[in-house]
């Protein structure tokens, strides 16, 4: 299996990451060992399997519709690296 | 010109009436400071991202899905929808994916006095976002944006219709069909303009006939019911025009511009789904027991359809009367509560449909705050029937019990209105006013009919409207003819 | 010995006799973890204040602590130190993650450890250093530079976890565990590492990067100290939904009955791990002999899909890690690069605040998540998952234990090993330990020290079952002498 550079290109934009030249280079000899040893995994039949079934999970709780205390709004933003004095700043959003 | 049809489907949200966020604890309350109602869950902060489901927004999509006809899921799971905005403080959405609540569920609507069913493909639970607020002008000029996470993690309620919709009517009929039944079920106030009900559409048109789905557009920003019906028909003869060119239809999102009153294309970009779904590690999925399930059965009350058969049926009523009565269970509630003290169904409906709802939209009132208790309004039109008043002076009761909230027995005997009855009383003013009007009394003997109608003014002049109309008729006639 | 004091009795006799004074004490121990630091890098926050404060506390308490019953299991760790790796929150320290993206967040909030913790009168010493993350342990990605092992400072230790414990900067190091980093890290650098079963102990507060493979675990340099620790963490979080809702078994009483009829099972292809050493084959086959003579019967069995776990972990904590990290965007906390518009933005944030390693790792999630792979990668490795699981928990109804070696190599060399040891897609340090996380299993570690570098054995036991693994661990301990190695602090 061979991972083109453009659909390398876009799966690191989809995690909003940028390779680097050498960064690509070395994730491509890491896909190419990955796809050799999984070829193994390709041929085992799992058809009956159910993914996400597993039986040792938990039953979800359920909480009650009651109002806890939110955060005070100096540490709602205190970790932000651009606010104004009530909300959280980002860049435009529109590219051109 | 060939002949199109036009598909529509229509993916609703709707913000669920519960205190608390979908899975923390914070406020939902409508209209707080920015960023006061949010904690390390619901603003994605690092290690404090542990979900807890909340108990009522689960309650509330079954039984919205029940009261659209759904079947509900055994076990319901919560997935994880991963894409980056600026909205989104998580960099992803917890939605239903794999195991939705409900499904293949149905909603009815009235069409040129035939009924349609919209089928509900169907309805799952999700979290609201953040709010974006630009800078300058609009989102294109403006050089940053402030972000409110205050709105992110509300329960919101997806609805999502098969393509069974044929026309802007329709759709904008099923909108106003849905927000009925989820105010009847009290799990959503579902306000257009205020955003606790959002629609997007997915348009296609195709030959007349044509089974095939073609290419669709997404359809967005439509805030109003106004907005859906002039989007969709706008969107609609966009796609004709393309078509008739010989072009294709772009499979993209458009945006409705509600003062140009034309649909944009946005970014093809920013809205190419990919969310590589996946059940949130974080929440195991949960059981709805049977038990459960029975008891938000039993906590639906009668919806929008049963009452309007009801209405029809039982109280004889016209569809288009019974129509406007179901539309809100307040009014219906209201309704049925006044016909239990006076059960004259199609004379009630007549006072609520011209008199009280004439009232209501001029003074912008909700009839939930509508002063006027039902059983009063059943006293009143009982005292007309009875002739205890006339017609004319029960408006003017009526506009005071609006007014004031009093009941109509003391606003009539404060201003003394009660309808005078006795014959020797009106008698006596009868034998008054015509010796006062010799000329009106000849003109009537000469065979001038109208001259009785003014005779009858002048005792009801007289009496300040209070005289029964018929007997001052009658006594005058009696005593000219002598 | 390395401990400031052999046991809180101890202690207390050295209060009395006024031979420790709290200045004293944490005197010694602010420089023994300094020079840890100093040494090999194993912290990434020490802060002397707090250490002085919590001393001063325990001398105040000490002899409510010693007669007060009533708030064991917590009061049994009075007086111990412990260290907490860098995922997991704390608000008097920052919680780095070890990454640049978060070299300066301070969470409004304690992780449940932190806080029952701070309730045990035990003495936080700081902050270990880590795989940013805490995403494998090949020593090469941490924003503050690799921790050296103690025993030879070519090699990597893991994390600063193991090399705390080892070197005494702590009694117990909590660190997570989500591929076996935490046994594989205490294999490196010969401690005992216990990894409890999913949801024994509270995984709130946890900055965890694989949300359904990864526990907060425990290291330690016996068995007691383990088993100690355990019981004043482990239990139920409403907070949690994913915790365990059983009681929490008596650890310390329990551990101390034992029948000695252990039954072990071992894979029989436990040999087919890449770069798997020799030296390793040896140790462990000496290990099985051993077991044997004192009457514990060792079958091997076949479990098929074992050899794939490593794999399947790696994908599935890959795709959850895209996911779980993508709240670092630089809106509401942590590092923020410039960017002319929002999506520029989070793009350059993203490769200038995380390791190389790391944006290679989450390209690789969001690859093997994409619309072509989804079905023949990811949907395969969770059904793998579940295969896995149901071959582990039907070999473990019939045996209390599998036995396998912790990692089929010793610590890799910084540098040299970089490359097929350190950042393989799968892990090859995870050949035998991510499949205890696919299950949910608690696994436990147990040291080997040899002439050089140390190695691990490991104990996989049945689901909530932590007692047999820590029984087997004593017996482990009668067996085998440990040779610590001796440091100048």
């Amino acid at each position: 299996m061979q991972v083109s550079s453009e659909e390398l290109k876009n799966a690191s934009w989809d995690a909003r990451i940028e390779l680097t030249q050498q960064e690509e280079k070395e994730l491509q000899e890491q896909l190419h060992n990955f796809f050799m040893l999984s070829q193994a995994m390709q041929n085992i039949d799992l058809n009956e399997v159910e993914a996400f079934s597993d039986a040792h999970k938990n039953q979800n709780i359920l909480r009650k519709d009651i109002v806890e205390p939110s955060l005070p709004l100096k540490q709602a933003l205190e970790n932000a690296p651009d606010t104004d004095t009530s909300s959280f700043h980002v860049p435009r959003i529109i590219e051109e | 010109m060939p002949e199109f049809e036009t598909v529509i489907g229509l993916e609703v949200h709707v913000e669920l009436l519960t205190n608390t966020k979908l899975f923390c604890g914070c406020s939902t309350a409508f209209g707080a400071d920015p960023n006061t109602q949010v904690c390390p869950f619901c603003l994605g902060l690092p290690g404090g991202t542990l979900p807890k489901l909340n108990e009522k927004a689960v309650e509330y999509t079954i039984k919205a899905a029940l009261a659209l006809n759904c079947s509900i899921a055994d076990e319901i799971t919560f997935d994880r929808k991963n894409y980056f905005y600026a909205d989104l403080p998580k960099g992803f959405q917890i939605s239903q994916f794999f195991k939705p609540t409900g499904r293949d569920g149905y909603v009815e609507i009235h069409l040129n006095g035939h009924s349609k069913k919209i089928g509900i493909h169907q309805v799952h639970l999700e979290e609201d976002t953040g709010k974006l607020l630009h800078a300058g002008d609009d989102i294109i000029s403006s050089s940053h944006s402030r972000v409110d996470f205050n709105r992110a993690g509300v329960p919101l309620i997806e609805i999502v219709t098969e393509p069974d919709i044929r026309s802007p009517e329709e759709a904008r009929l099923f909108l106003q069909k849905l927000r009925s039944i989820l105010r009847y079920i009290d799990v959503s106030d579902c306000k257009m303009e205020e955003g606790s009900m959002r629609c997007d559409a997915n348009i296609s048109i195709r030959p007349a006939g044509s089974k095939e789905l073609k290419t669709k557009t997404e359809l967005k920003n439509m805030n109003s019911f106004r907005a859906v019906y002039r989007g969709i028909e706008y969107e609609v003869q966009r796609q004709r025009s393309v078509v008739l060119e010989g072009k294709e239809v772009i499979p993209q999102t458009r945006h409705w511009d509600e003062a140009k009153g034309i649909t944009k294309a946005m970014r093809s970009k920013l809205t190419s789904a990919n969310y590589r779904c996946f059940p949130d590690p974080n929440l195991p999925p949960f059981k709805i027991t049977a038990e459960w399930l029975k008891e938000i059965r039993k906590s639906i009350p009668e919806l929008p359809d049963s009452r309007y058969v009801r209405f029809t049926g039982e109280y004889g009523l016209p569809p288009y009367d019974a129509e406007i009565l179901t539309a809100s269970r307040e009014l219906a509630d209201y309704y049925d509560a006044v016909l239990a003290s006076y059960h004259e169904p199609k004379s009630v409906s007549n006072w609520i449909m011209s008199e009280l709802l004439r009232l209501l939209n001029s003074t912008n009132t909700e009839i939930t705050d509508c002063k006027i208790k039902p059983e009063d309004l059943g006293k009143l039109l009982q005292m007309i029937a009875s002739g205890t008043i006339s017609g004319k002076i029960a408006k003017s009761v009526f506009e005071e019990m609006f007014a004031t909230g009093k009941n109509p027995e003391d606003i009539i005997k404060d201003k003394g209105l009660t309808q005078i009855s006795d014959e020797d009383t009106i008698s006596k003013i009868v034998e008054d006013v015509l010796a006062n009007n010799p000329g009106s009394v000849e003109d009537y003997r000469k065979g001038k009919n109208k001259a009785l109608g003014f005779l009858v003014g002048q005792v009801m002049k007289k009496t300040k409207g209070k005289a029964n109309p018929q007997l001052a008729n009658k006594l005058l006639k009696e005593k000219l003819d002598r | 010995m390395n401990y400031l004091f052999s046991s809180i009795q101890q202690l207390k006799e050295k209060i009395r006799n006024k031979s420790l004074s709290p200045q004293e004490l944490s005197d010694r121990l602010t420089s023994r973890c300094n020079s840890v630091q100093e040494k090999y890098n194993a912290f990434i926050s020490i802060d002397p204040d707090v250490i002085s404060k919590e001393i001063a506390v325990l001398f105040e308490n000490i002899e409510d602590i010693l007669h007060k019953t009533d708030n064991l299991p917590l009061t049994g760790l009075a007086g111990f130190t412990y260290a907490l790796g860098d995922n997991i929150a704390t608000n008097c320290y920052a919680t780095t993650c070890a990454s640049k993206m978060l070299s300066s967040y301070s969470p409004p909030f304690d992780a449940h450890v932190f806080s029952k913790l701070k309730e045990s009168s035990a003495i936080i010493t700081g902050k270990t250093n880590m795989e940013e993350f805490g995403i494998g342990c090949s020593g090469n990605s941490s924003f503050f530079k690799g921790v050296k092992n103690p025993w030879n400072t070519k090699h990597t230790a893991g994390s600063g976890a193991a090399a705390a414990a080892l070197t005494g900067a702590a009694n117990i190091s909590f660190a997570s565990d989500a591929r076996g980093e935490l046994r594989q890290a205490a294999s490196y650098c010969g401690v005992f590492a216990l990894k409890p079963t999913y949801g024994r102990i509270s995984r709130r507060g946890l900055l965890d990067y694989a949300s359904s493979l990864e526990t907060i675990g425990l290291m330690a340099r016996n068995t007691l100290d383990l088993a100690t620790a355990l019981a004043a963490v482990a239990g139920n979080d409403p907070h949690d939904v994913t915790a365990l809702r059983s009681e929490v078994p008596d650890y310390i009483s329990l551990i101390k009955e034992n029948d000695g009829s252990l039954q072990v099972a071992v894979p029989e292809n436990w040999q087919d791990a890449p770069h798997l050493e020799d030296e390793m084959k040896d140790i462990f086959q000496d290990q099985l002999k051993k077991l044997k003579t004192t009457g514990v019967k060792v079958d091997f069995i076949r479990l098929p899909h074992f050899q794939y776990s490593s794999l399947a972990a790696t994908i599935i904590s890959a795709v959850e890690a895209f996911s779980n990290l993508a709240n670092y965007d630089g809106v509401r906390f942590g590092y923020r690069s410039k960017g002319k518009h929002l999506q520029e933005m989070y793009t350059q944030t993203r490769s200038e605040g995380f390791s190389s390693k790391l944006k290679k790792f989450l390209t690789f999630g969001a690859l093997i998540s994409s619309p072509k792979y989804y079905n023949d990668y990811f949907l395969k490795a969770q059904k793998l998952r579940i295969v896995i699981s149901d071959e582990l928990n039907n070999c473990l109804q019939k045996y209390d234990l599998l036995l396998t070696p912790t990692t089929p190599f010793k610590a890799p060399e910084f540098e040299r090993d970089i490359n097929q040891r350190q950042e393989g897609l799968p892990d090859p340090a995870g050949y035998y330990t991510a499949a205890t996380n696919l299950a949910g299993l608690p696994s436990l570690s147990f040291p080997l020290h040899t002439n050089g570098l140390p190695y691990g054995l490991q104990l996989i036991g049945k689901k909530e079952d932590e007692v047999t693994l820590l029984r087997a661990a004593l017996l482990l301990e009668k067996e085998n002498t440990l040779a610590w190695p001796k440091f100048d602090f």
